[in-house]
């Protein structure tokens, strides 16, 4: 393991009448080298502030960070070879784009003649030749986000930091830096460790994503592994969208499992649901683009309550079981909305839903 | 998902104790940012919080060391409290006389606290209607107004009562020669409370019109607007949205009027007439009877409602706050719309101006004459008698003042830097000990250098012996065992070789075993015992010469080359404290037979000056010294390095506890260590304002990017805060240039304060005399301004304009 984080806990101190802050919680994390990991979660869950603890900015108050088999706790961030690109970009103002990228090389001592090679090939790697003599003010903020990107890349560091560099863009810069920081990290291939609120962001991005909810860790896997295979109800709610509905293990024979929905019986057949006996109660994890709406065919009986034709796709809110739950017609040839009161039937494909055990 | 159970279950525990020990540890990787802080805390304990205890304690205690309550027990005289006077007599806590004290002190408490009260509502009014006027009203010449009303703030304390004095005085020229008055004393002249809050006003009112202009200007008229939508008059807009907005502003800016014209000396003692008020008293307690205790009481007395002030203004205002003080000025702005308002405004705006103009424009004028009141004729006299007499005071007010300014505001962006930017236990005390040492009436901050600096204090001594050399052995070493093997045989060599010099703190005459150990060796007097060893320019030689070698050594070891030039440079400096004396004494010789008199003047002054550098108090350079050494030497692991570490340590001892120590008295260094006392709050204060406005990601930036606290302070802090910066070095110099309370008991016939002067001679020289010295005063704050301007626009380019609020 090349970054390790171990049980690492942060509470902050009440100030001024207010209550301890548990900010993480007995988090631990192991990432390879090569290995581009964003932390996921919505505001306050602790993401930002456990990238913080790695960057040495915050002392855990409990665990351990070891990069590369060297614990870091005694370490001092200007000494721990790693480098940061900040939400604010955090680009000096008193300085040209050439001096800010030169920040760090100036702290080493580089010589003039090193310093410039490497200026040189990290502006090209960012797209911004014929820019280094400018002030940052009189840049744009996707430009600045690339200085403060190159200015962190050219420190070869042993583990990128990346504190939402991406959302203070406008969307249509921010889905093509996404692949360019990909690229980049692709061909250069840095350890990353990302922090975003943006789902899509981390699924672009990462090798592995960690998802983070009140300071602790709800899932650690792939994007595919964490969108498919949610551990819990706030991941699955939390990466994309999903339907809940209530059901019941009824059986089961080796990897294939019996469940009951309603009245609906249902099979999947998948091996990660070893662990489940019968009789147990379980959410049926339906994300709304499997949900195929009908007036005639399907194997349930839903009701129609709202629809919005969207363009690229019709969304639906239905009664069904007795709950409400929303689905998403993307087949560009079904693009007809069904009128609100129509009595529907539904179907999904098996192999595509997922289940999750009920939370008591 | 049932989350929230589960955290409580497994919520790991906060360990207070050891997270505030990390917190240190985490300052404590950098040792530079650690040096900083200790410095900064040492700073403030002997500079700040020492001299103020000891004033207050001083208070309750005879010549003779007996605990006593006379001075406080007078204020009960003749009241229904009198029976607790003769109880407490009866007990012996109560030695002095106390019958028919009473009314006397009582009557000078009540005038003192009206005084209080009047200027600081008369001065919040005209603060609020200048503000109003300039922010809302958009009268024409704001920009001029805005200066006039800087004006007092940048003259001596008393330059508004000379004026008023020539101008409604007993022979002034508007109430004698123009008017006609024939004055009646303690009737109908200006001397008394009435001229006393007039004066105090306009001197005054400055600091209510910053900060309530710099609060109108971040109002967000947003809001006004949003009233006016709502269907509201513009009065009743301004009574229920502007004016309770404005309020904490208000009740600040009248609480911090209160306290400055509670802590005024100069202009109470120039127009106070009949009346004493407590500034005076404590003045008089000193100058007249040399009664420290009196002193000392009274001025507890006096502090209690200056502190009570000052801590509500601080605590409870700042936090009652709606307007954002560190916010950007809106960019819409409402203007008052009624002509009336505007008119009304603007005609007392330039009222007053007016007035501040003819008050100035007297000060000056004044000087320009033979003898005002008298004598109107043009004559340059009082101007010959300034370079004859005055040159030498002058001179020295300005060096001192420019000596201190660049320490002040470096030292207050140092302390405003760890304020914001560090968590650390104590971090409020030493953010309020840093302001509260400017906030005090000058005269407790004087009055408490006297009474500390007057004298060896050891025990101070030891006490910064201990954090000093807890620091160093713990930023030299990890190991315990070498911990110990450095800090025993440091302590104790240290403590011998400073004896070297005149038996020091050991068996020197005020020694540990000075009397008796020259008695056990059958020495007899302790005349003889003085003289004893060495002497101090040898031992300032002898520690040179280590430091000179040590830095050789290092020179030659691997990577040692620029920690070697510390040390050389190091020792190069403790030789130079004496060889200056080589230089000088002739030059001093040059200058004292020097036939032409100001010539004399300047170079037997300049001798001094050239002095200055090399004279630091020896405990000042030995703690100074410690920091130097840990700097030099906690990154080297060569050779005989734990020697090399103890070699330091026993340097640094060694110079702690020679010489004169801690006494002070006659020597620039006393001086200017209450300049900075007094002058550093507003520098810590523009640097506070100027850092919370910076992201704190970009000092993260530098620090990730491998930059330690002192490269990054150096390189990206530094200059970001550096219109911060300009303002307290102006701030600090105007300060310096004319204080007088704090420096009154300080100055000697060497070094020799203008505003002082002053005081002590305006009876006899005149009051012409006092103005000119005055226009002086005036004449170099408003060059170094000018300079300082210059060099911020043209040198350094910077756009913005120093933000003169920001040290308010």
């Amino acid at each position: 393991m090349y970054l390790e984080i171990e049980n690492v806990s942060k509470i902050f101190a009440a100030r001024g009448g207010g209550k301890e802050v548990v900010a993480v919680n007995d988090v631990s994390l192991s990432i390879h080298k090569g290995e581009f990991v964003t932390m996921l979660g919505p505001s306050g869950c602790g993401k930002t502030t456990m990238l913080r603890i790695v960057a040495g900015f915050e002392f855990p108050t409990k665990g351990n960070i070891v990069l590369d088999g060297r614990n870091l706790n005694q370490v001092p961030t200007h000494k721990r070879d790693m480098s940061m690109v900040f939400q604010s970009y955090a680009i000096f103002p008193h300085l040209n784009v050439r001096e800010n990228i030169a920040y760090g090389l100036n702290v080493q001592k580089v010589s003039a003649d090193d310093q410039k090679k490497r200026i040189d090939r990290v502006l090209e790697m960012v797209h911004l030749e014929g820019y280094e003599n400018r002030a940052p003010n009189q840049l744009s903020g996707g430009q600045q986000q690339r200085v403060a990107l190159a200015r962190a890349l050219i420190m070869e560091p042993k583990v990128l930091l990346m504190d939402e560099p991406l959302s203070n863009l406008d969307t249509k810069l921010r889905e093509a830096m996404r692949f360019e920081i990909r690229e980049l990290q692709r061909n250069l291939g840095f350890t990353c460790l990302y922090v975003t609120h943006d789902q899509l962001e981390a699924m672009v991005l990462s090798d592995k994503a960690l998802i983070m909810n009140a300071g602790s860790i709800e899932q650690y896997g792939s994007p595919r592994e964490i969108y498919r295979y949610p551990k819990t109800r706030f991941v699955a709610d939390f990466i994309g969208r999903a339907n809940f509905v209530p059901g019941e293990i009824v059986g089961r024979d080796g990897d294939k499992v019996d469940i009951k929905m309603g009245e609906m019986k249902l099979s999947i057949t998948d091996p990660v649901y070893r662990d489940f006996a019968v009789g147990d109660a379980v959410d049926v994890v339906l994300r709304p683009e499997i949900i195929k709406v009908d007036r005639d065919s399907g194997a349930a009986d839903a009701t129609v309550r709202q629809a919005a034709y969207l363009g690229e796709s019709v969304e639906y809110i239905l009664d069904f079981l007795g709950q409400r739950i929303s689905a998403k017609e993307t087949d560009p040839t079904r693009l007809r909305v069904i009128e609100p009161g129509t009595p529907v039937k539904l179907s999904f494909p098996e192999s595509c839903i997922h289940m999750i055990k009920a939370e008591s | 998902m049932n989350l929230s159970d589960g955290t409580i279950e497994t919520k790991p525990r906060l360990n207070k104790f050891r997270q505030k020990i990390e917190e240190f540890r985490l300052i404590g990787q950098d040792p530079i940012m650690m040096i900083a802080l200790i410095f900064s805390a040492i700073f403030v304990l002997v500079f700040v919080f020492l001299p103020i205890f000891r004033t207050i304690g001083r208070g309750f205690f005879t010549d003779a060391g007996q605990f006593d309550l006379t001075n406080f027990a007078r204020y009960f005289d003749r009241t229904p409290l009198d029976g607790l006077n003769t109880a407490l007599r009866k007990i012996g806590l109560i030695l002095g006389e106390t019958d028919n004290y009473g009314r006397t002190y009582r009557t000078m408490l009540k005038d003192t606290l009206i005084m209080g009260i009047l200027t600081a509502t008369a001065g919040t009014i005209v603060g609020f209607i200048f503000a109003y006027a300039t922010v809302r009203c958009d009268i024409p010449g704001k920009k001029f107004v805005h200066l006039l009303a800087l004006v007092p703030t940048v003259s001596p304390p008393f330059a508004v009562a000379i004026a008023m004095i020539q101008l409604f005085g007993r022979s002034g020229l508007i109430s004698k020669q123009i008017l006609g008055i024939k004055v009646t004393p303690g009737m109908n002249d200006i001397y008394g409370l009435d001229g006393l809050v007039i004066v105090q006003t306009l001197t005054f009112f400055s600091v209510a019109y910053l900060m309530l202009r710099s609060m109108m200007e971040r109002l967000d008229s947003s809001m006004e607007e949003a009233a006016e939508t709502l269907g509201a008059s513009r009065f009743y807009i301004f009574r229920t949205v502007t004016l309770p907005l404005l309020t904490p502003g208000i009740a600040a800016s009248f609480m911090l009027l209160f306290v400055e014209s509670l802590a005024d000396l100069g202009n109470p003692q120039f127009i106070s007439g009949q009346k004493t008020v407590l500034s005076s008293q404590i003045y008089m307690a000193i100058i007249g009877e040399f009664n420290y205790q009196k002193a000392s009481a009274i001025s507890l007395v006096l502090l209690i409602p200056t502190l009570i002030v000052y801590i509500f203004q601080r605590y409870y205002i700042s936090k009652k706050s709606y307007v954002s003080v560190t916010g950007k000025p809106t960019v819409g702005r409402v203007y008052e719309k009624s002509m009336v308002i505007r008119r009304f405004f603007a005609i007392i705006v330039y009222l007053i101006c007016a007035f501040i103009v003819i008050v100035y424009l007297t000060v000056i004028a004044s000087s320009f004459v033979k003898n005002w009141g008298v004598n109107y004729s043009p004559s340059l006299n009082n101007w010959e008698k300034l370079f004859s007499r005055g040159l030498e005071s002058i001179l020295d007010t300005t060096f001192l003042s420019l000596y201190a300014t660049p320490f002040a505001a470096l030292l207050g962006m140092v302390i405003a830097y760890l304020v914001v930017r560090k968590t650390f236990v104590g971090k409020e005390v030493l953010d309020f000990g840093s302001n509260i040492g400017g906030a005090v009436p000058g005269t407790i901050v004087g009055m408490g250098f006297i009474l500390i600096f007057n004298f060896q204090n050891a025990w101070i001594i030891w006490l910064l012996l201990a954090v000093a050399a807890w620091f160093y052995v713990s930023c030299v070493s990890k190991q315990r065992s070498e911990r110990f093997l450095i800090l025993v045989p440091g302590v104790l060599l240290g403590l011998f070789l400073s004896g070297l010099s005149d038996g020091g703190i050991l068996w020197g005459a005020n020694g540990y075993f000075g009397l008796n150990f020259s008695k056990l060796t059958g020495a007899a007097t302790a005349a003889e015992t003085v003289g004893w060893g060495i002497g101090l320019a040898n031992l300032y030689y002898l520690l040179g010469a280590v430091f000179l070698i040590v830095g050789l050594f290092l020179r030659v070891q691997p990577n040692g080359k620029p920690i070697g030039k510390i040390a050389i440079w190091t020792g190069f400096y403790l030789a130079a404290c004496q060889l200056i004396l080589k230089l000088t004494k002739p030059l001093r010789i040059f200058g004292k037979t020097n036939p032409i008199r100001w010539l004399r003047t300047i170079l037997t002054s300049l001798a001094d000056y050239l002095e200055v550098p090399f004279a630091i108090p020896p405990f000042f350079l030995g703690v100074c010294l410690f920091f130097i050494s840990a700097l030099i030497i906690y990154a080297y692991r060569g050779k005989f390095a734990v020697l090399l570490r103890t070699i330091l340590m026993i340097l640094s001892v060694a110079m702690l506890f020679t010489g004169d120590q801690m006494k002070m008295n006659g020597t620039a260094y006393i001086i200017l260590f209450a300049f900075l006392v007094r002058s550093l709050p507003a520098s810590v204060r523009s640097g506070v304002a100027s850092l919370q406005q910076i992201d704190s990601s970009i000092e993260e930036a530098s620090t990730i990017m491998g930059g330690d606290s002192q490269y990054t302070f150096r390189k990206v802090t530094l200059p970001l805060i550096l219109p911060a910066f300009m303002t307290g070095l102006i701030f600090s110099f105007t300060r310096h240039m004319t204080s007088l309370s704090a420096i009154i008991f300080l100055v000697s016939s060497k070094w020799q304060i203008v505003t002082a002067s002053i005081m002590s001679g305006w009876e006899q020289d005149g009051i012409s005399f006092a103005a000119t010295y005055s226009s002086v005063i005036i004449f170099i704050v408003l060059i170094f301004i000018g300079v300082m301007g210059f060099v911020t626009r043209k040198v350094l380019k910077i756009d913005s304009n120093i933000d003169i609020n920001a040290g308010i």
